[in-house]
């Protein structure tokens, strides 16, 4: 009885805004064809089949969106007896723990039992990476109690002295962007004395001979604004990222750095050594001078390094 | 508590108040209890216009059928004590994917039936397992168990085989849909017809001849032009939100492991066969793929998952989500910000 008196209306107001959509949704695909299932791979839209999206600070994907990086990563820590320690003051055979910071960016769905493998290489871009260990983490939704998550991993380091990186690789079946999940800690830090030099080699880890430049800044990220002090819509958030952008940190006015050799052209697997040499101006004195050294070739970025440069 | 966003165009009914009757007669109950009115109404008055009345019954039958499919064919069922998930019949799952049955595969009238789904073996099961083995298996046997509720109302119980394509071998399975809003389109559409054949119906007894039957005559045909816009549209609105974020979305594969929470009922749209569902799916990610082995700790996983999708769906998580510093989509520190801290 109802559907006779008045529910027809509300009936035709809804079908009428179906029609609409299966309309748009017709228009939309007109041009893109069908999604064609492969073998036994039966395609699936619904909004109750969710991936999860964990992330870490990853320089490469930061940089492929155009960002400027640190290699000094917000999301790896380490610790010595519970104490954080900067990853360019290791000693030698000391077993130190790796604290990783994990993100989510979906707000549907968990990773639960992660798989997080950490490595660590020679300091310098591209090197060899040796593995650590591996470790599982259960990551909460974006908001909820379990994010950030946190993979810890015990790490004795060689008993060769030597400055070391460390990668953290999110391992899920599973991702909505499989991009985002390798991190990289990868710093020094040298006492200017008319320069600061720092040696690190540069390795081809790709199939083919490639060419690679360098570039030099002095970005440090910036902290994040306090929530209430302004608009956090998308307009602002794409803001904030444009406030990251790469080219917008170069070295400061008076610095003088010089990179040796300044472009390298290596075989596969072959390496060279690096020279950086700083070198403060005059007047510069009781203070630290952040060095973000950026290896390209013409697949993007192969890596990097952060130098820190302390002038007594 | 909350799932993710997620298509539900039915609801189940609890055993006690299920009507066992065959949905054909259920809808022919309707369509005579809104037709015998008022043909005996115009057998008096104007006995021609009881042809008006053929797209009215046609119209009120197809209501009552898909009333019939949306709210009373899927039965409750009460969820066990020791559930891992809370709100009302919710069950979550971990199971290797059998079987697959997209809506695609489907043809005139089965097509409006939209929904997609598949056979999920359960954990820790294998392939060739026999019913018995995997009803009596921990800790998800219970899933594909005949229940109380449904054996104490005289339902049958058959359970649900799949083949599981890359070896052959058949195994029980848990039957899991995606609702598609097929029959829901079609529901709106004949409630349209309905409204529209009464008005023929008026127009025939109200308006002089032979005004008033042209008239009806034009209703009528659009009564039953409207039906079959209806089944059209229906067939063709299987749920794909990957139109508005094409992030959404994936494949299935025979094989692949998942976690599957939502709605624990029993289909009686199947007899003489009947058996247990997740219908519909309010939460399903893969988390694998089979191998040969299933993971050494279910019962542990398990665990993990419900509290995982325990804080995924309760509304404080809910609420958070919405707060400024949860609105980053890169990362944290570069489009995010610091909560305010209110002391």
């Amino acid at each position: 009885m109802k559907t006779i008196l008045y529910g027809w209306f509300g009936a035709a107001k809804e079908f009428f805004a179906i029609l609409c959509k299966l309309y748009r949704r017709w228009r939309s695909r007109k041009n893109k064809g069908r999604v064609v299932a492969t073998s036994n791979c039966v395609p699936i839209y619904n909004p109750a089949f969710v991936k999860p999206d964990p992330l870490i600070y990853d320089q490469y994907y930061l940089t492929s969106l155009g960002l400027a990086v640190t290699w000094d990563n917000p999301d790896i820590q380490l610790y010595l007896n519970g104490t954080p320690v900067s990853s360019s003051l290791l000693a030698p055979g000391t077993t130190y723990e790796v604290v990783a910071q994990i993100w989510n960016n979906s707000t549907d769905s968990p990773a639960v039992a992660m798989p997080v493998a950490f490595s660590f290489l020679e300091f310098g871009i591209s090197t060899v990476s040796v593995p650590i260990g591996s470790t599982q983490v259960n990551l909460g939704v974006k908001g909820g109690p379990g994010c950030p998550a946190y993979a810890t991993m015990p790490w004795t380091t060689p008993t060769t002295p030597g400055h070391y990186c460390i990668q953290v690789q999110l391992q899920p079946f599973a991702d909505a962007n499989f991009n985002n999940n390798l991190g990289q800690e990868n710093t020094n830090v040298g006492t200017a004395a008319s320069p600061a030099v720092f040696t690190f080699p540069l390795r081809n880890s790709t199939r083919r001979p490639q060419t690679y430049n360098f570039e030099v800044d002095a970005y440090i990220p910036l902290a994040p604004d306090s929530c209430g002090s302004g608009p956090n819509d998308a307009k602002a958030r794409a803001a904030k990222l444009a406030r990251n952008k790469r080219g917008l940190f170069p070295v400061p006015p008076g610095w003088q750095i010089t990179i040796t050799p300044n472009a390298a052209t290596l075989l596969p697997n072959q390496s060279v050594p690096i020279t950086v040499s700083a070198t403060p101006p005059s007047g510069f004195t009781g203070g630290n001078q952040v060095l973000n050294i950026h290896a390209f070739y013409a697949g993007g970025i192969a890596g990097g390094v952060t130098l820190t440069v302390n002038v007594p | 508590m909350g799932f993710p966003p997620y298509k539900q165009y039915t609801t189940c009914i609890d055993a006690d108040s299920f009507n066992k009757s065959s949905v054909y007669a259920q809808a022919t109950l309707v369509a005579i209890g809104i037709v015998a009115p008022l043909a005996a109404f115009t057998a008096l008055l104007a006995p021609w216009c009881l042809l008006t009345l053929i797209p009215v019954a046609a119209a009120a039958f197809v209501v009552g059928y898909c009333y019939w499919f949306l709210h009373q064919r899927l039965i409750c069922l009460p969820p066990p004590s020791n559930s891992t998930l809370s709100g009302g019949s919710n069950q979550l799952a971990i199971g290797m994917v059998i079987d697959i049955l997209p809506p695609s595969g489907n043809s005139f009238p089965d097509s409006i039936d939209t929904d997609y789904s598949f056979g999920l073996l359960v954990a820790s099961n294998n392939p060739g397992d026999s019913q018995a083995m995997v009803e009596a298996s921990l800790p998800y046997g219970f899933l594909v168990s005949e229940q109380p509720a449904t054996h104490n109302i005289g339902m049958p119980y058959t359970g649900h085989p799949g083949t599981f394509k890359p070896t052959g071998q058949t195994a029980e399975t848990l039957h899991c849909e995606f609702e598609g809003a097929g029959v829901y389109d079609l529901l709106l559409a004949s409630s349209i017809s309905l409204a529209v054949a009464i008005a023929a119906y008026m127009v025939c007894v109200l308006v002089p001849f032979p005004v008033g039957a042209i008239l009806a005559a034009i209703l009528a045909l659009l009564s039953l032009l409207g039906l079959a816009i209806g089944a059209g549209v229906g067939a063709n609105d299987s749920a794909s939100p990957s139109d508005e974020n094409p992030a959404l979305g994936g494949e299935l594969h025979p094989g692949d492991l998942l976690v599957v929470a939502g709605s624990w009922v029993y289909d009686s749209g199947h007899q003489p066969s009947g058996w247990n569902e997740i219908h519909p799916i309010k939460f399903c990610s893969p988390i694998g793929h089979w191998d040969g082995e299933w993971p050494p700790d279910i019962n542990e996983l398990e665990t993990l998952w419900g509290i995982a999708l325990g804080d995924a769906t309760s509304t404080t998580v809910i609420e958070l989500q919405k707060e400024p510093q949860n609105q980053w989509q890169v990362h944290p520190i570069l489009d995010g910000c610091d909560p305010v801290i209110i002391v």
